[in-house]
């Protein structure tokens, strides 16, 4: 029997052969029943993998694609060509480089990492939070979180504790579970916020506390309404055990200091 | 080569043109967001990727040379965030997600694939753990619709090797879904 014809299994499903391929792996799927197991598998997996009637751009209504292509508008206006900052710049080159010119990629990055060495050598790193500073202190320092992260930070914060506390709340007469779909809403827009804010410069804790609401925002989000009574019961002793909302309240204290000061300078 | 309006519109939002980029952001964003949706499984880091790949698309503009579709150049800009995205959630997860937090255990338990409970979301997560190129083919050649030759384009190899990764992936991608299918059983 003449070699397997595996490499051709593909273009045979999707019509791709020329007339002499198609006659040899004709020939050699006749005799060989490990190819057709095979020719099989790949035909299988094609039929159940989801076509484009079921994209999932399709899911998302008008509004959606309207809202982000003003996001994308917005951020493209606020940022002129001359104020791009070093990363932003960094990101270009990389970006251009990426989609132009792979085959300098290796000789490319033994160079960027050097001259990264060598910048974040001569540049003063940033200030870092010791993991034995208490919060108050880490939070009071104006070098770690700037002023309009602090007012983002604020705002993501207030609307995390509504929602967890409404969710605290939501308990019936009966003690069984309401409708928790605006729950779910909620927090699927928190968890995009909370991955915005995580993209600013923010001090350790700040960090941790977002990366705790986040996780629980997405087991929110994702909450099987059927089963919401039982699924939600461990998100509550989550938040109750991490002792959440008293570490939401005493950072907005402190966020709302730091933003008043700020304006008052 | 792009086609002569889009050729137009390209060389406008090159000049500066805002009008002109929001036209190709609405022409592109739908497809942008499907490539992104097949690699990260989810609506909202879809959504990111798909804005961080049109920011990074205008502030690279002028070195688009117009060898290829606008299309396949975005494209290759959303995979590599796409990319960047899973292998760093990957990691952050592997890393920083302390396993025995009742709410990281929770998180882990009730992510939208955890509950595979029907055959969609059996596939779609089997090929979200197919390894990284054969994902890539698989995603853009059967789920996003693209010709052999455009996914080849936008991961900068050859057809051949395109047409490899695609049999190795669909013939795990069966295996895969017959493993997930005897779990739920």
């Amino acid at each position: 029997m003449k070699k397997h014809v595996t490499q051709l299994l593909y273009e045979y499903v999707s019509g791709e052969l020329t007339d002499a391929q198609l006659r040899e792996v004709e020939e050699h799927l006749s005799a060989c029943s490990a190819c057709v197991e095979d020719l099989n598998s790949v035909r299988t997996a094609l039929s159940l993998i989801p076509r484009n009637e079921t994209n999932p751009s399709n899911r998302q209504q008008p509004a959606f694609w309207t809202t982000l292509a003003n996001e994308i508008e917005a951020r493209i206006s606020s940022r002129p060509a001359h104020s791009q900052s070093i990363i932003d710049r960094i990101q270009t080159s990389v970006s251009v480089f990426l989609t132009a010119n792979r085959s300098y990629l290796l000789a490319g990055c033994g160079a960027l990492a050097a001259v990264a060495i060598a910048v974040a050598l001569l540049l003063p790193g940033p200030s870092r939070v010791q993991e034995t500073e208490s919060p108050v202190l880490a939070l009071q320092s104006s070098a770690i979180v700037p002023g309009p992260t602090a007012h983002l930070m604020n705002e993501y914060l207030k609307k995390s504790r509504v929602l967890l506390v409404g969710l605290s709340n939501n308990r019936g007469q009966g003690n069984e579970w309401g409708d928790l779909s605006v729950e779910r809403g909620r927090s699927r827009q928190l968890v995009h916020e909370a991955r915005l804010l995580k993209r600013q410069p923010l001090d350790v804790r700040s960090a941790k506390l977002i990366d705790d609401l986040e996780r629980i925002q997405i087991e929110l989000a994702n909450l099987d309404e059927s089963r919401a009574g039982s699924d939600v019961e461990p998100i509550i002793a989550g938040i109750r055990q991490e002792n959440l909302l008293f570490k939401i309240r005493m950072t907005e204290m402190l966020m709302t200091t730091r933003v008043r000061e700020r304006e008052y300078r | 080569m792009p086609a002569a309006d889009e050729q137009q519109l390209i060389s406008r939002a090159k000049e500066g043109s805002h009008e002109a980029f929001r036209v190709l952001v609405e022409r592109h964003m739908k497809q942008a967001y499907d490539v992104a949706y097949g690699f990260v499984g989810n609506h909202d880091a879809a959504t990111d990727i798909t804005q961080e790949a049109f920011v990074a698309a205008h502030r690279a503009l002028g070195g688009f040379r117009g060898d290829s579709e606008f299309s396949t150049w975005l494209h290759r800009i959303v995979v590599n965030l796409a990319l960047t995205s899973v292998k760093r959630d990957r990691h952050r997860a592997e890393r920083e997600v302390d396993m025995e937090h009742p709410a990281a255990r929770m998180a882990i338990q009730e992510l939208p694939y955890g509950e595979a409970a029907d055959l969609r979301e059996h596939v779609e997560r089997a090929i979200h753990e197919l390894p990284t190129l054969q994902r890539a083919v698989v995603i853009l050649r059967h789920v996003d619709g693209l010709s052999t030759r455009q996914v080849s384009r936008i991961l900068r190899c050859s057809e051949g090797t395109v047409k490899t990764h695609l049999y190795r992936g669909l013939k795990k991608l069966k295996d895969r879904l017959e493993f997930l299918r005897a779990e739920q059983r």
